[in-house]
């Protein structure tokens, strides 16, 4: 299991209200009336009728998404992309990557076994085909390919997947966790031992990898642009650990492009690579990205012709901005926006403060079960939880909810494996007397919410979010919640303390898996203090039934999932507020660059039109 | 028979009577203030904002803080006659609770700056020698550092609370008021009457307090008016930068802050909140302008 919590830190997208499609229409037929998925004619209750469509209409989206490109197109004599990001990456390492930044880079350059598509399926990358998975759901056989080779010309044989991925679980950083399945891989990350014991190489085009128990979450972890791709063991031997990704000369990966120029604080450029191995690398030839942007900045530069595009890599416009593009006919039609994978929430603490299930336990220890009913603080989660007009905050915090959806259906985004359905949360449906009865029996003096603290991180959006909750408590339970806002690093500290009583909580998807969800957030494993259960609950029995649905294969799973995540939101662990959308600036001559739910779609599908 | 007055009397009498009336130096000033119309038309305004700040604190078309009254950003209408802000928030309303919340803050800070400067100023100016060094190198000391790094500081340090935004923004503005209070007691300490007061023993508390304070009110007083506005600015740009009173509290300055982002859908946010501020910081330093120019001797000729 997982040990390791991966938040990717970035902002959460957009969305928009109602356009006024029936209820049986689903997005992709609307992709394909329309010219493009565009806000302007976009409204959010349409966006998010059907998600679970909509992940099949985002590759018609993608084929609009810039105005579906012929072959009668004339193509810009200069194929080079331009467009910024708010921050810097963290790491360009595989090993150390921490961010979607970091993601969207990272599946440009280098290759693992598998990868996603445009719609999030999961296809070969590295390997001929599917893993052949024996009977009992413990061994992995990975047939690779042959024609492999590093930007430098290196061969890549299955030797090399076996030094990048003990490489990986050596530096042990927040992906490890995607090889833990793999025997004996913990012993690496704990510096036991320096061999995977259950990883091998029968021949060099052959990998076989020994799993602890059957985990049909594996393969997802595997497509994920991060820990699993192979690296060049000469090249990273030669220039050292931390120092490769410092030059030009030394990042070598084996994607479709490669790294022509990089200041640390400033720029990266890349170019394609001449003969790639795996043949076409499309019609972009070069990629100039400024980091540190900030958002603003990014609008403007792109109305002065200066980015091809914004919005990539988790940096998207701001709600003031999208509301202005969205508003104005002619802007409108750059705009699209993309159904999100963030899911923004309240958290609770369970073992210290008014809304503990077992005051006093120490975090870790059992706060909840399928049986017992003694949990003290259940009723004011509950009040807390139904006191907030979801579609008021959305309307107010992501301008006209546009930049986020209302949340009514648990954690697990809308339009991902795992989703509890429209109205699935019981307590997210607002009901002001029904909240404001059950807090008066929770709380009849006020007692318990005395000087009661909301912490959160600030940002724009996290800021109105803030001030949109303290107003829905004052009005609707007659609470006064001080506002506690702070950089994100504390926060996060707090949490992992366990300290943090009544604070925002937010979780970017990293593969569609609820595996992801449940393993890094809601299980007795994380509940310790310097874990990821930031709000220490506990349920052995939702525990038992998460457990058992990692070693079957999704399909399956689901039910299950599910059914562990009824208890969640029964037990008010997260109060789910909204989903956040993913806002797109695309210059009219820019064709196939969007969004699949999780990350920016590939350069290689991208082309510039003469302008 | 009725004595009849003697020549000297009658001519004392028809002396009096063709003098000019004698007025006080406050009259005299206050005269001469009401002559000012810039001044006065600033004492209106200030007059206007504090009565709106006093209904504000029982009072206010819609509470400051709800939200969602009607389509965020929208723009004035009947029902809000300065619009909506973007948590669709009554701007009228929070214009008026603002009024309270930076009146509070300019007069609060004036206050207490004027009382740290005017009594370290008057140490150092009376007693000179050793306090005098030991207040002029703090007051230089502070001279050197940036007003904003301090105030900064100590709110990081003490919180956002209303009192500690006064107590920040007053901890970097008695600076000016201590150089001149102790410039005028410097001055004023040689006079005559105070070295009579101090040969028949008069206590130094009572120098100070009787003969030095009275004879330097008048610089103190605009001195002091002209701190207000610039402790409501303070105020404002520490909201602007996120540090300034916590919100729901409709600070002018965090409304700013707000309505900036939005500035090109709804201009209308930030336009009702930095006309409010503009208006009162004119306001205060045209009565401060009234007030130097009706005290100031020189003026009188």
């Amino acid at each position: 299991m997982a040990t390791i919590r991966r938040r990717r830190t970035l902002a959460p997208g957009n969305r928009e209200e109602g356009d006024g499609f029936g209820e049986g229409e689903v997005p992709y037929v609307r992709a394909l009336l329309e010219p493009c998925f565009v806000g302007g004619g976009m409204t959010r209750s349409a966006l998010f009728r059907s998600l679970a469509g909509a992940l099949g209409a985002v590759s018609l989206v993608a084929a609009c998404g810039g105005g579906g490109g012929t072959t009668s197109e004339t193509l810009a004599a200069d194929q080079t992309l331009r467009f910024a990001i708010i921050d810097y990456p963290t790491s360009l390492d595989p090993a150390h990557v921490d961010s979607a930044v970091d993601i969207t880079f990272l599946s440009e350059v280098f290759t693992g076994l598998y990868k996603f598509d445009n719609n999030l399926k999961i296809i070969s990358d590295g390997t001929t085909g599917m893993p052949d998975i024996s009977a009992d759901g413990k061994t992995w056989t990975f047939k690779l390919r042959k024609d492999m080779q590093f930007s430098n010309g290196d061969k890549i044989t299955a030797k090399d997947w076996i030094w990048s991925w003990t490489r990986t679980l050596r530096l042990n950083d927040a992906y490890a966790s995607n090889l833990y399945a793999i025997t004996g891989a913990q012993d690496v990350s704990d510096g036991k031992t320096k061999t995977i014991s259950g990883l091998s190489a029968p021949d060099d085009y052959t990998l076989v990898a020994k799993l602890d128990a059957p985990a049909g979450y594996w393969l997802t972890q595997l497509a994920m642009p991060t820990a699993s791709e192979v690296l060049d063991q000469k090249v990273i031997e030669a220039a050292g650990d931390e120092h490769w990704t410092e030059k030009a000369e030394t990042y070598i990966g084996s994607g479709p492009f490669k790294v022509s120029a990089y200041s640390a604080k400033e720029s990266i450029d890349f170019e394609a690579v001449k003969n790639w191995w795996g043949g076409d690398t499309g019609k972009i030839t070069k990629v100039h990205t400024d980091f540190h942007v900030d958002a603003a900045t990014q609008v403007k530069k792109f109305e002065s012709g200066g980015y091809d595009l914004q919005g990539m890599a988790n940096s998207p416009a701001g709600p003031d901005d999208v509301l202005r593009y969205k508003n104005d006919p002619t802007k409108s039609k750059l705009l699209t926006i993309y159904p999100g994978a963030r899911s923004t929430a309240v958290g609770f603490n369970f073992v210290t403060g008014p809304f503990a299930a077992k005051p006093g336990a120490k975090p870790g220890d059992p706060t909840n079960s399928g049986s017992s009913t003694s949990d003290p603080g259940l009723d004011g989660r509950r009040a807390f939880s139904m006191a907030i007009d979801r579609n008021q905050l959305a309307d107010i915090a992501c301008a006209h909810a546009i930049t986020c959806q209302p949340a009514f259906g648990g954690p697990i985004v809308k339009g991902f494996k795992g989703y509890l359905g429209d109205n699935g949360d019981p307590y997210a449906k607002f009901d002001a007397k029904a909240a404001k009865d059950l807090y008066k029996k929770w709380d009849p003096d006020g007692s318990k919410v005395k000087n009661l603290e909301y912490r959160y991180n600030t940002s724009p959006s996290n800021d109105k979010r803030a001030q949109n909750l303290q107003a829905q408590w004052k009005e609707n339970l007659g609470i006064d919640v001080k506002l506690v806002p702070s950089d994100f690093p504390t926060l996060q500290r707090d949490r992992k303390k366990k300290i943090v009583i009544l604070g925002r909580e937010s979780w970017g998807i990293d593969y569609d898996h609820p595996q992801d969800w449940f393993d890094n957030l809601f299980n007795c494993a994380q509940a310790p203090i310097g874990r990821g259960n930031d709000e220490a609950y506990c349920n052995p029995d939702q525990d038992a039934i998460t457990n058992a649905a990692n070693a079957k294969p999704v399909e399956q799973a689901v039910p299950d999932y599910v059914k562990a995540q009824k208890m969640l939101v029964n037990n008010v662990v997260w109060m789910t507020i909204d989903y956040g959308t993913q806002p797109y600036l695309v210059q009219p001559y820019v064709r196939g660059a969007g969004y699949n739910g999780l990350y920016d779609y590939g350069w290689q599908g991208i082309k510039l039109l003469q302008h | 028979m009725a004595a009849v007055p003697s020549t000297v009397e009658a001519s004392q009498e028809f002396l009096i009577s063709e003098l000019p009336e004698q007025s006080s130096l406050g009259q005299d000033a206050w005269r001469r203030l009401k002559r000012n119309r810039l001044a006065v038309v600033g004492l209106v305004i200030i007059a206007i904002f504090f009565v709106t700040a006093l209904i504000s604190i029982v009072w206010t078309p819609y509470p400051t803080w709800r939200q969602a009254l009607g389509t965020t950003y929208a723009g004035p209408s009947l029902l809000h006659p300065l619009g909506l802000d973007d948590y669709g928030r009554d701007i009228l309303s929070r214009v008026m609770g603002g009024a309270a919340i930076a009146l509070g803050v300019g007069v609060g800070a004036s206050f207490l700056a004027s009382l740290t400067g005017i009594i370290l100023g008057m140490l150092a100016g009376f007693f000179k020698g050793k306090v005098d060094a030991l207040i002029s190198l703090t007051i230089n000391i502070f001279y050197g550092v940036p007003d904003l790094l301090v105030a900064l500081i100590l709110v990081v340090l003490i919180g956002r609370g209303l009192f500690n935004i006064i107590l920040a923004i007053a901890l970097t503005g008695w600076l000016g008021m201590a150089r001149l209070v102790r410039g005028q007691t410097l001055s004023i300490r040689e006079r005559e009457y105070v070295e009579a007061a101090r040969t028949i023993g008069t206590p130094n508390l009572m120098i100070l307090s009787r003969h030095i304070l009275p004879n330097a009110l008048g610089p103190i007083i605009v001195q002091a008016t002209y701190l207000v506005p610039a402790a409501i600015i303070f105020e404002a740009f520490l909201s602007l930068l996120g540090l300034g009173i916590p919100p729901p509290s409709p600070s002018w300055g965090r409304m700013a802050s707000e309505g900036y982002k939005a500035l090109q859908i709804a201009p209308h946010i930030v336009l009702a909140p930095c006309a409010a501020l503009s208006l009162t910081v004119l306001a205060f330093n045209w009565l401060g302008d009234g007030l130097r120019d009706a005290i100031d001797p020189r003026m009188r000729r």
